[in-house]
């Protein structure tokens, strides 16, 4: 709507008219308190190209005026010129801390209040447009961004799918590992030295599902045989790791460098031991990424709880008990703490997934 | 405006050219409410008002009034009376408050007779 109304608020009725004739181009709405202005406001907002507010008025006053404006949501586009008379205390800062654009003196010079008050209205149209501008682009990122994560989301499930098949691994096995990361992470959360916020952890989440990516291209002479990996076989097994980063290289259309990132790390690393004695690159301590410590743990908490062609799984407790005692693996200090504030979640977290038919 | 009237204001003390560039060079609009002024109920308020126990709030609130609308019509003399009576109230300095209410009656009533004289009260009609 074509913002071509000004609206006067004064109890004087020679202020009024002055100003109806200096901004005859406007159509001029007239309030006498401040009551009155609210009014006219609310019905009117949309065609307001500023408000000149007396500060002495009877009813309602300039500065009570201003208080009931911030919080009205429809009111925050318009600007406010006070036009008062001089000698009344801290009405300057008073008046700016509530918003107004601009104060006028009374007795004014009719021309100096035409430009002041044109070049408020301009001011505020350019402001206006620019952030109408800013909001429409930054609503067409987000929409973007939303398309952008469920086509990485749609991607990653479609890989992960692909592995778990190949693998003959039940399609639980890949969504647990996703769930068990978040539950970690969001009691990682607590540590503000991680910067793990909510749009991290669900990507990290998301790229745990790709921890066992490069299963693909493992023999499957290796992959699939039911019995004990010879040496040389699990030296085989073992390049899954590297493996996955060179398809995750070439799986360029994966266009979020963050979750690219996370994807990269965790396949990579996430068989590094907190010792130094894990695999590919033997890293130790916290050389290994967070998020690959994570992904980690939680892989060989549900390998144990799981039934597997070669063992059935073990009941939460006693795996609990066994990731405690060091017998598959050593986890750094911090790791093994979240495991046991969070093992209760962790358990209801399985038993929930597993029930899914 | 006439050029009676146009001279007896500058002489009174007016500034004329101000108030005039203020109504845009609107010179009827300009002597209707100058006559508007001189006719309206303030002043006389304003003599109760003066004679109300402290805080003479209402006294505060018409010397306010008075003081933005002579300062508008350019008619500096009482625009400087108003304003010192504005401020004594406002400072709570009761001293010298009749003898500037006496100096603004004074003057008030110079620029009701100068209006009556010019001819101008009844010719001049409101926007």
């Amino acid at each position: 709507m074509k913002k071509n109304a000004i609206l006067v608020a004064d109890d004087q009725e020679i202020n009024r008219v002055i100003i109806k004739q200096i901004f005859s181009a406007y159509e001029t709405l007239e309030a006498v308190n401040g009551r009155e202005c609210l009014q006219i406001l609310e019905k009117e907002h949309e065609r307001l190209a500023v408000i000149l507010l007396d500060c002495v008025m009877p009813v309602m006053n300039g500065l009570e005026v201003l208080d009931a404006m911030l919080r009205l949501p429809y009111a925050k586009t318009i600007p406010v010129i006070m036009i008062t008379g001089m000698n009344i205390d801290n009405i300057e800062s008073d008046a700016y801390e509530r918003g107004i654009a601009d104060i006028i003196y009374k007795p004014f010079h009719s021309s100096i209040v035409y430009k002041r008050v044109m070049n408020t209205i301009e001011l505020y149209q350019h402001k206006n447009e620019l952030e109408a501008l800013v909001q429409e682009q930054f609503q067409k990122l987000e929409q973007k961004n939303e398309l952008l994560a469920h086509l990485n989301e749609a991607l990653i499930d479609s890989l992960s799918t692909i592995v778990e098949f190949r693998n003959t691994e039940s399609g639980m096995h890949i969504r647990r590992i996703r769930e068990l990361t978040r539950i970690m992470l969001k009691e990682l959360q607590n540590k503000p030295e991680f910067g793990l916020t909510d749009q991290k952890i669900d990507k990290i989440a998301s790229a745990a599902m790709l921890h066992d990516f490069g299963k693909i291209a493992i023999p499957d002479a290796v992959l699939l045989k039911p019995g004990k990996l010879t040496p040389e076989e699990f030296e085989i097994m073992k390049t899954h790791c590297e493996q996955g980063c060179a398809l995750l290289k070439r799986v360029s259309f994966l266009e979020d460098r963050e979750l690219y990132q996370y994807s990269y790390e965790i396949c990579l690393s996430h068989h590094e031991r907190y010792d130094g004695r894990g695999y590919p690159q033997h890293l130790k301590g916290d050389q290994i990424p967070l998020n690959a410590q994570v992904v980690s743990i939680v892989d060989v908490y549900d390998a144990l709880v799981s039934d597997r062609c070669y063992k059935k799984a073990y009941p939460h407790e006693q795996a609990v008990k066994m990731i405690l005692n060091g017998e598959c693996g050593t986890f750094s200090p911090l790791m093994i703490d979240v495991f046991v504030k969070v093992q209760d979640k962790l358990n209801a977290c399985v038993q929930r997934l597993n029930a899914i038919p | 405006m006439n050029a009676e009237l146009d001279d007896g204001l500058r002489k009174w003390g007016a500034d004329v050219d101000g108030a005039l560039n203020r109504f845009l060079h609107n010179e009827t609009m300009y002597v209707a409410f100058l006559n508007k002024f001189v006719a309206g109920p303030e002043m006389p308020a304003l003599k109760v008002a003066l004679r109300q126990p402290v805080p003479k709030s209402e006294a505060q609130d018409i010397a306010h009034t008075l003081k933005g609308v002579a300062g508008n019509l350019g008619l500096n003399p009482l625009y400087k009376l108003y304003m010192k009576i504005n401020d004594s109230i406002k400072n709570s300095d009761f001293s010298g408050i009749d003898s500037m209410y006496a100096s603004a009656e004074e003057q008030f009533a110079s620029l009701c007779k100068l209006l009556e004289t010019a001819g101008n009260k009844t010719s001049e009609a409101m926007p």
